[in-house]
């Protein structure tokens, strides 16, 4: 997984153009990124990247960067 | 095209939904978690005033695994039926769903101490269905049985509820969004209306020409069953008014024994209309069916194993529907449901649409007549037919509604009108709605048109006048106005009509005037018409065998 895809895969998913984010894209801050967009995200994430996000962690997620971390790892 | 106003009404938080589903319809969600009943009971709530086509009533049964007890059970069911039945009360025109309900018991608990749940769940069902079955608008839907499809397993998630009181995995939310874009689908989309098949490797396993009637692969067991089984699913969509039809390339000779004398062959030459077994390119066969049969090219779905079939009938027959026939032939009973779920099933079948197969069958031995005969009347005397014409009976009214809503070619005006409105249009003293049946020789032909009149003072406006397109050309209308004629013919009265040109109505646009009205005014097409009734002369109908009117011979 690259950076660039996995934002490919978000903008799908937010519907958005993808050059609107990047991994500086704050939850909360962009419009689209809302707290349902939020849980649209890790429900579809937990899919396509197979795997499972606790929900205790969910809450440091800040930015696209920080979720992209969780998912690395 | 405007996005159809969807609600739904839930007891868990389906904004999810409304997200994956709204690009398809504009949703309408009330404020606030579980107010769905508040919402019911409140004559101003945005469900009442917000102008909707639809209300999805989604319930789910997760909070289930908390209820201690029977008695806590029936409360909430209490409330819930309190909710819909003011709804279905307030609301007699918008079209409700409500779903069965999948109760999840706490199963630490033993069996026998949970054993309500397929009470409740037989309660709930009960319900619903009595309401359904009363109330012209209301439907159920087997939330869940797709629930059971799935597994709970798949379908439920634990963190989806925890971090949005929404219970469904992302399969779920699929699945639920599925089963709602399908009634939206069955209420508002044009369902088609027949499948076109081919044989070899379709109906049955092998080529007949090439392995004859005892080597294809179609039997009640193993892998024989596939097909079986694929024929017994056509055969029930059948049962329900879907026509079916063949489109092979093959010599009659061989398919003919086993189309007649397999054991195993459970569709027969009578379930199908107009078969073509011949050598022409199937796109031809297809426009051939559409003319003969009269039904439109997006009407049709074909269905046929061999990819390069299906690609020259996407190109010749752009309209029609090509399924993508499975590689796997043991997911073919699964692809037949498929097919019927998301493009034949209607909302509610009629008793007319279960005879549909025998009615253009009927219709082929009267095309066979008129070759045979010198001119149109001699021909529409063979046909020894008997017209009934009478006031719409109660009984009739799902009938009316169906063909105000479906009839495009032979309708004057095209005003399409809800079971509602009938029903005040019939009940002023001034109009009246009149239903012609039309049958002969070869069989019943059912309630086939409609006639609306407004009484305006002195004169009678013919609001609507349509007929089904498989009675057009028998001289019905002719018929159906000699009879009003001649029954509101009097010194002072006057028929008013009018023609409102659409797409599809043009083997009307003459009527009037072929009937004897007089044009008293056009502007954009639309044309206004007048008929002064006094010194009519009743017209003669020979090759009618019988003409009724009024009087409930038939």
């Amino acid at each position: 997984m690259t950076e660039e895809k996995f934002l490919e895969f978000i903008a799908d998913i937010m519907d958005v153009d993808v050059a609107e984010i990047s991994m500086d894209t704050g939850y909360k801050v962009y419009p689209e990124w809302d707290s349902l967009m939020m849980l649209n995200l890790i429900m579809e994430i937990e899919e396509e990247y197979q795997v499972r996000i606790p929900l205790e962690r969910v809450g440091e997620i800040k930015t696209l960067g920080d979720m992209y971390d969780m998912i690395r790892k | 095209m405007a996005k159809r106003k969807l609600a739904i009404l839930s007891n868990i938080t389906v904004d999810l939904i409304r997200m994956k589903l709204s690009s398809r319809f504009d949703i309408y969600i009330p404020e606030g978690f579980d107010t769905w009943i508040l919402e019911c009971l409140n004559p101003e709530s945005g469900i009442y005033t917000g102008k909707v086509d639809a209300v999805v009533i989604l319930l789910d049964g997760t909070a289930a695994s908390g209820w201690e007890s029977l008695e806590e059970a029936e409360e909430t069911l209490n409330s819930w039926k309190q909710g819909i039945l003011a709804l279905t009360g307030n609301m007699t025109e918008v079209l409700v769903f409500i779903s069965t309900v999948d109760f999840r018991l706490n199963r630490i608990r033993a069996l026998e101490e949970r054993q309500y749940r397929i009470s409740l769940q037989n309660e709930w069902y009960q319900f619903a269905q009595e309401i359904a079955e009363r109330t012209d608008n209301v439907y159920v839907f087997d939330l869940a049985d797709v629930i059971a499809d799935m597994g709970r397993k798949q379908f439920y998630s634990d963190k989806m509820w925890y971090m949005s009181s929404m219970p469904y995995s992302r399969e779920g939310l699929k699945a639920v969004c599925n089963v709602i874009t399908n009634l939206m689908g069955s209420a508002f989309d044009t369902r088609k209306k027949i499948i076109a098949l081919d044989l070899d490797n379709t109906l049955w396993g092998g080529v007949a020409g090439e392995d004859g009637p005892e080597g294809i692969e179609l039997s009640n067991h193993k892998e024989g069953q596939r097909f079986y089984d694929f024929q017994r699913q056509l055969l029930e969509m059948n049962k329900r008014g879907v026509l079916l039809t063949l489109v092979s390339k093959n010599n009659p000779e061989d398919v003919e024994p086993v189309l007649r004398e397999h054991p195993f062959m459970l569709l027969k030459e009578e379930h199908f209309v107009s078969p073509k077994i011949n050598w022409q390119e199937k796109a031809v066969n297809l426009k051939e069916l559409e003319a003969e049969l009269n039904l439109t090219e997006s009407s049709f779905i074909f269905v046929d194993d061999n990819p390069a079939e299906r690609e020259g009938v996407k190109a010749g027959c752009p309209q029609a529907e090509v399924a993508d026939f499975p590689d796997d032939t043991t997911q073919l009973a699964a692809f037949a449901e498929k097919l019927y779920v998301d493009q034949l099933r209607p909302l509610r079948i009629l008793k007319e649409d279960l005879n549909k197969t025998r009615m253009y069958q009927n219709e082929e031995l009267r095309k066979k007549d008129a070759a045979a005969s010198l001119n149109l009347e001699d021909y529409l005397a063979k046909l020894e037919m008997r017209a009934d014409i009478h006031r719409m009976r109660d009984s009739e009214m799902d009938r009316v509604v169906q063909l105000c809503g479906k009839t495009n070619q032979f309708n004057v005006t095209t005003k399409r009108y809800s079971r509602n409105e009938i029903c005040e249009i019939a009940a002023r003293p001034q109009n009246a709605v009149y239903v012609a049946y039309l049958s002969d020789k070869y069989g019943e032909s059912g309630l086939t048109g409609v006639v609306i009149l407004l009484g305006e003072g002195e004169e009678i406006r013919i609001d609507s006048f349509l007929m089904s397109c498989r009675v057009m050309g028998r001289k019905l209308e002719d018929v159906i106005m000699n009879e009003l004629i001649w029954h509101y013919c009097s010194d002072t009265a006057v028929f008013t009509a009018e023609y409102i040109p659409t797409s599809k109505n043009l083997p009307v646009k003459d009527l009037y005037d072929r009937l004897g009205f007089s044009l008293s005014h056009e502007q954009n097409g639309v044309k206004e018409y007048r008929a002064v009734l006094k010194d009519y002369q009743r017209r003669e109908f020979p090759f009618y065998q019988e003409i009724c009117f009024e009087s409930g011979k038939l």
